[in-house]
């Protein structure tokens, strides 16, 4: 009784520290050998194919609701002309970073998940070690990799979509001229708010793929483990990117 | 007899377990574990279901480490082996595990090729050598192109054995390998086990409840229950003198 109720105290922290230590494999691996350019490849293609879909309807829509509502909030002192700004602004360097990886924990981060921890509960990861390869390299490295690369790549073009679709809304439903909407986007986003947002972005497609794949190569206990290490992936994953939003933030503002 | 004679331990054996213990989060799999395997034998390790027969065989490859107690392979303690040390050992030891555990996203050949990839230095058309031989092998020629989740679960096995024996290993481990077999190719893999012996002098560790083939290969039983070795033995001898022996043959076993 007493000895579980330790255990289960205790075990956050031990998860944390196996997690540490699984990060500290990678970034040896990765120093040490590179990263296996097919796999890298394969991984590339499979986050960017499940995810751009996900990531145009989420963007488009925000980018138009985001419109409407700062349409509704700037009327009251006569701002209406500043939707543009305040849209571009917020998708760059927020909405289009954290909505995408938030977004992205429930398709590629339970998907990785899944793909591992059944890899786990069928011995395949036993496997990989027996046959002589290292289930970090095989796995998780690439993986990784793959995401801190897609996962800029998707924010540049939820940015675009996003604005784009604060476009639509300013254009059909508030009456401001293209001009006007496309001039107060570009005059007003600097570099360095895209930028920032890139940041981001690698930093959360870092984050969610480390955590769905300890998730997954931690799993056990047959086909319901897979299930567990699946929301375990979306929650812990989630939760981490939005705790973690603040400080990059907080971070990124102040240098 | 030959066998008594090797058990007295100058047989160089290659496995040697001493008074092995080990558990999962506070789960007693095994308490003491000692014998050893020689050279050149072929040896079946019987008991009761969950007393932890596949556990014994994964910590043979160093793929999970006792808690207690000390295992030596091929004359080197594993537990100061580092991984490195580790995968040259496995490179010398073959698995077959207990669902083949194939990769579901490499084709038959993909998986037969993935050992000696990982270990380089052939060149493709001895990998297609290789895997052609070894299928036929397991009488299974000419599936080369198809991926296991196209195979029933005894072709499955049969492939995972081809995999097992594509590096020319010292020692082969067999994790059931004739459940859900049936009787030719049952046949077929005891011939081929006894074959691995008389050709290539390879030592063989099964693990079953196929008691009539294993009394067909092999030459010496463990009988393995509570985390102890309850009969250790030539067969023939332990199914005469032994009673734990013959109680759990003739299924009267009660604990
Ligand atoms: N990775 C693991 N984590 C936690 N417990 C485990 C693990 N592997 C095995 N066990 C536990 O060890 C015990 C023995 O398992 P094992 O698979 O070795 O049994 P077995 O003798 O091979 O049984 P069977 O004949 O049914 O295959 C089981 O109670 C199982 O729950
Ligand atoms: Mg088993």
């Amino acid at each position: 009784m007493k000895a579980s109720l330790l255990r289960n105290i205790s075990k956050p922290f031990y998860s944390t520290g196996n997690f540490g230590l699984m990060l500290k494999d990678v970034a040896y691996d990765i120093a040490k050998k590179g990263v296996e350019a097919n796999e890298f490849f394969r991984q590339i293609v499979n986050i960017g194919n499940r995810s751009f879909a996900i990531v145009f309807l989420t963007n488009i829509f925000t980018g138009m609701v985001l419109a409407l509502q700062t349409a509704y909030g700037l009327e009251r002192f006569g701002a209406k002309l500043y939707v543009g700004n305040i849209v571009a602004l917020a998708i760059t360097r927020e909405l289009g970073p954290v909505l995408t990886a938030i977004m992205l924990c429930g398709r590629v981060g339970s998907g990785i998940a899944a793909e591992l921890a059944s890899m786990v509960v069928t011995e395949q990861v036993d496997a990989i070690r027996a046959l002589g390869a290292d289930p970090i390299r095989k796995l998780v490295s690439p993986r990784i990799l793959a995401a801190i690369l897609v996962l800029p790549l998707m924010s540049v073009l939820a940015d675009f979509i996003g604005i784009a679709g604060g476009g639509l809304v300013a254009i059909y439903q508030l009456d401001l001229t293209p001009h006007t909407y496309f001039n107060s986007v570009v005059n007003f986003v600097t570099l360095r708010d895209c930028f920032d947002g890139l940041v981001k972005a690698s930093f959360f497609g870092f984050v969610l793929v480390s955590i769905s794949c300890y998730a997954g190569l931690t799993a056990e206990g047959g086909t319901e483990g897979v299930g567990h290490a699946t929301t375990k992936a979306v929650v812990v994953g989630s939760i981490t990117i939005l705790i973690s939003d603040f400080f990059l933030t907080r971070l990124l503002i102040m240098i | 007899m030959v066998e008594e004679k090797k058990r007295e331990g100058d047989c160089n054996p290659p496995i040697v377990f001493r008074n092995v213990a080990m558990s999962f989060n506070g789960l007693q799999v095994h308490r003491d574990i000692s014998f050893q395997i020689c050279e050149s034998e072929i040896v079946t390790i019987l008991g009761p279901s969950g007393t932890g027969k596949t556990v014994l065989l994964k910590l043979m490859m160093g793929l999970l480490f006792p808690t207690g107690g000390d295992i030596e392979v091929f004359g080197v303690h594993l537990s100061s082996c580092t991984e490195k040390d580790l995968q040259t050992i496995r490179s010398k030891i073959g698995m077959l595990f207990q669902g083949a555990a194939l990769f579901d996203s490499l084709s038959v050949y993909e998986n037969i090729a993935y050992p000696l990839r990982e270990r380089g230095g052939f060149s493709e058309k001895e990998i297609r050598e290789v895997v052609k031989r070894n299928l036929s092998l397991v009488d299974l020629p000419g599936i080369e192109g198809k991926y296991p989740p196209e195979l029933s679960g005894g072709m499955k096995k049969r492939v995972g054995l081809a995999r097992a024996l594509a590096v020319s290993p010292k020692i082969v481990l067999f994790d059931e390998p004739t459940t859900g077999l049936d009787p030719t190719s049952v046949r077929l893999i005891d011939d081929l086990i006894l074959k691995l012996k008389e050709e290539l002098d390879i030592t063989c560790v099964l693990v079953t409840h196929d008691i009539e083939s294993s009394k067909r290969v092999s030459d010496r039983w463990i009988l393995v229950h509570n985390g102890c070795v309850l009969a250790d033995g030539p067969v023939r001898h332990l199914l005469e003198h032994n009673s734990h022996v013959k109680n759990f043959v003739e299924g009267r076993w009660n604990t």
